[in-house]
């Protein structure tokens, strides 16, 4: 509803602008009442739930039948074969296999109470280890409802005889939770890296300052409630310094995971894809040196991954059957001097985009949301002066907003399925809020600041 | 029907070896690059090649465990007629699609067939393989859409709604969910590993 509101009154805003501002006029290659059926076609198409890739690809022939007089079923073959054989594209099932094989390794109970041990000195102790056991597993897991639940299984206990209020227990593993795809290495990120064709190393060097950003920011809400509800730190805990070097020990192997990852990344070793598959290898290596390697486990995360990956393909397949109709249309290039056209300055647009993406994910899966808008609205950011990768980093960051925003975030109802003590989900949506509100300020000073996100890449490439 | 379901199933396990195997080939790459001074120079190619051949035969069985996205927020609140409705629609549109798809990987896999293109690697491989093996994933795609309308039709026939919206409807996250605290192995708390999943 809130999502629908939203979305007229951005119509409303940018149609007043048009004609109070004349308006550009576009050299029109299509009539605008075609396109305005296409649209119509399409909202329909996602409202009765046709399946996501199969409305892009309907959308694609009523286009390519109804307002192209050239051949394109000639070239369905390679436009699709194209992207299929990508090597960008390869590592998006090898980070998917990566997480599934350590899901099964057993990491996640260890790396709770290892960093728990070090974040229980802060008021709010347990809260803190919530957001970094999150934010730390779903950098490797990739999904984030996969994350939450498993952080709400092994952190959940932990909180049954406590004295934190629940509501910002349950936010806080939300909010964790949608720290996953942000935190390089992140799938949404390679997705952006291929339709955009922008570097998909560049765009986790960007990651780097905005997720730390966010971080610090999640945390000092934490230390913010901690201190207005005089939360003490945790002193159950004993707290000799053996015990806390032998803790590290249970954070090893993850760390060095993603030191493997991202540490070759970075050096310039290995493309993104190479050092997925060192991460396949290393997740494997760190399963067996945990007796948790077996046939079984390896055929289950394989097949998880077959079918996530399998997903994304028949939206990448409609999208780009669907772009490729548009394109030979004119009609990104014409959205993009339309927009950019408007008697409102660059930044202005930038926000309608961002609310357009914040309304779109309260009802729409965020992969899709990225495969589908970014072929249109790219070259509207790029005529618009913004740089690529720092716009791919804002994409990533609504779309984890989109999966923690009430009413429809999956993440909260997760976390609702999971909790012990029983109450209302509003307890959900109540203690995700301030977390929400922090990581739109985080989108708030990257708008106003780029270089936290693009100093990065700069210095280092 | 069941030929088709077990054949689906037995492709997406093989899309998982396909996922397997680029790792392999990659990391030996990697490793001949670094130690041992050579590279295969054809990894790209033949990792590309699987990734495209993994994702056209994942795609029949993913279609079965309903793991295809659709945007269900309006479709969960209609009555069932209109969601059966729905149902039948989206495949419909899906086999349109996949029509296309089918169509247009098979003409390119005969293209490279009668011109006998081969890639640019040292392997030279001929294009024809990997394009007639990914083609053969979409046919098995539209075949498993097709036993999936006429098991519908049968179902609508016999009135029997309900069963037609189970193996419909898209997974849900409740289900997703439960699946990850299964991949735990822990013993789990709350009501999410108490509800039954449907298999």
């Amino acid at each position: 509803m809130i999502a629908i509101v939203f979305l007229v009154v951005m119509a409303v805003i940018i149609g007043g602008a048009t004609l109070i501002g004349g308006g550009p006029v576009v050299a029109v290659a299509v009539p605008w009442w075609s396109l305005l059926a296409v649209l119509l076609a399409f909202v329909g198409f996602f409202a009765g739930g046709i399946y996501v890739g199969a409305a892009l690809s309907s959308l694609a022939l009523l286009a390519g039948f109804g307002l192209s007089d050239r051949p394109f079923w000639n070239f369905i073959g390679e436009m699709l074969w194209g992207p299929s054989t990508n090597f960008v594209l390869v590592s998006v099932p090898l980070f998917l296999l990566m997480g599934e094989v350590m899901l099964r390794a057993g990491l996640s109970e260890r790396l709770y109470r290892a960093l728990n041990v070090w974040m229980g000195r802060l008021p709010g102790g347990l809260l803190h280890t919530n957001i970094i056991s999150c934010g730390v597993f779903s950098a490797v897991a990739g999904s984030s409802v996969a994350t939450a639940a498993t952080m709400g299984s092994v952190a959940l206990p932990y909180f049954e005889k406590s004295h934190y209020p629940p509501r910002l227990v349950l936010g806080s593993l939300a909010a964790g939770g949608a720290l996953g795809n942000l935190i390089p290495p992140g799938i949404t990120f390679i997705i952006y890296g291929l339709i955009t064709e922008t570097s998909v190393g560049a765009l986790y060097l960007a990651a780097v300052g905005p997720s730390l950003l966010v971080v610090v920011l999640f945390l000092g809400v934490i230390l913010w409630y901690s201190h207005v509800l005089n939360l003490k730190a945790d002193d159950g805990l004993t707290l000799k310094w053996r015990d806390r070097l032998l803790s590290l020990v249970d954070l090893l192997p993850t760390t060095l995971l993603i030191g493997l990852v991202l540490g070759t990344i970075y050096a310039g070793w290995a493309t993104p894809t190479e050092s997925a598959a060192l991460g396949v290898a290393g997740s494997l290596v760190l399963a067996a040196a945990d007796r948790r390697l077996n046939w079984r486990m390896l055929a289950e995360s394989m097949h998880a991954t077959a079918r996530t990956t399998s997903m994304i393909a028949l939206i990448l397949f409609g999208a780009y059957f669907l772009n490729y109709i548009l394109s030979s249309l004119g009609v990104p290039q014409m959205l993009a001097k339309f927009l950019t056209g408007l008697p409102l300055p660059g930044w202005a647009i930038m926000l309608v985009i961002i609310g357009f993406y914040l309304a779109l994910g309260t009802f729409m899966e965020g992969m899709s949301m990225v495969i589908t808008t970014i072929p249109l609205l790219f070259p509207v950011v790029k005529a618009l002066g913004y740089d690529p990768i720092w716009f791919g980093v804002v994409i990533t960051m609504l779309v984890e907003i989109a999966m923690i925003s009430p009413p429809d975030g999956t993440v909260l109802y997760v976390l609702q399925g999971m909790r012990r003590q029983p109450g209302p989900i509003t307890d959900v949506f109540m203690g995700v809020l301030p977390f929400m509100a922090v990581y739109m300020l985080a989108i708030g000073i990257l708008m106003l600041c780029p270089a936290i996100a693009l100093w990065l890449p700069a210095a280092v490439m | 029907m069941r030929l088709i379901e077990w054949a689906s199933r037995r492709a997406m396990g093989l899309a998982g070896w396909c996922y397997l195997a680029m790792t392999v080939l990659i990391c030996f790459d990697i490793a001949a690059r670094r130690l041992l001074g050579f590279s295969s120079e054809s990894t790209t190619e033949l990792s590309g090649y699987l990734m495209a051949i993994g994702m056209s035969w994942g795609l029949a069985g993913t279609l079965l465990e309903r793991g295809h996205v659709r945007i269900d927020v309006l479709l969960q609140k209609m009555p069932l007629r209109w969601r059966v409705v729905l149902h039948l629609l989206s495949l419909l549109a899906l086999l349109v699609s996949i029509g296309f798809f089918i169509w247009g990987s098979f003409s390119l896999a005969l293209d490279s067939f009668t011109f006998g293109s081969t890639d640019l690697s040292t392997l030279r491989t001929p294009l024809v393989v990997p394009q007639g093996l990914w083609a053969v994933g979409f046919a098995l795609f539209g075949l498993a859409a097709l036993s999936l309308m006429a098991r519908g039709l049968r179902q609508c026939w016999h009135g029997d709604l309900r069963a037609l919206d189970e193996s419909l409807m898209s997974r849900s996250y409740q289900e997703e969910a439960d699946e990850t605290l299964q991949a735990l192995g822990a013993e789990t708390p709350g009501s999410a590993s108490s509800n039954g999943r449907p298999a």
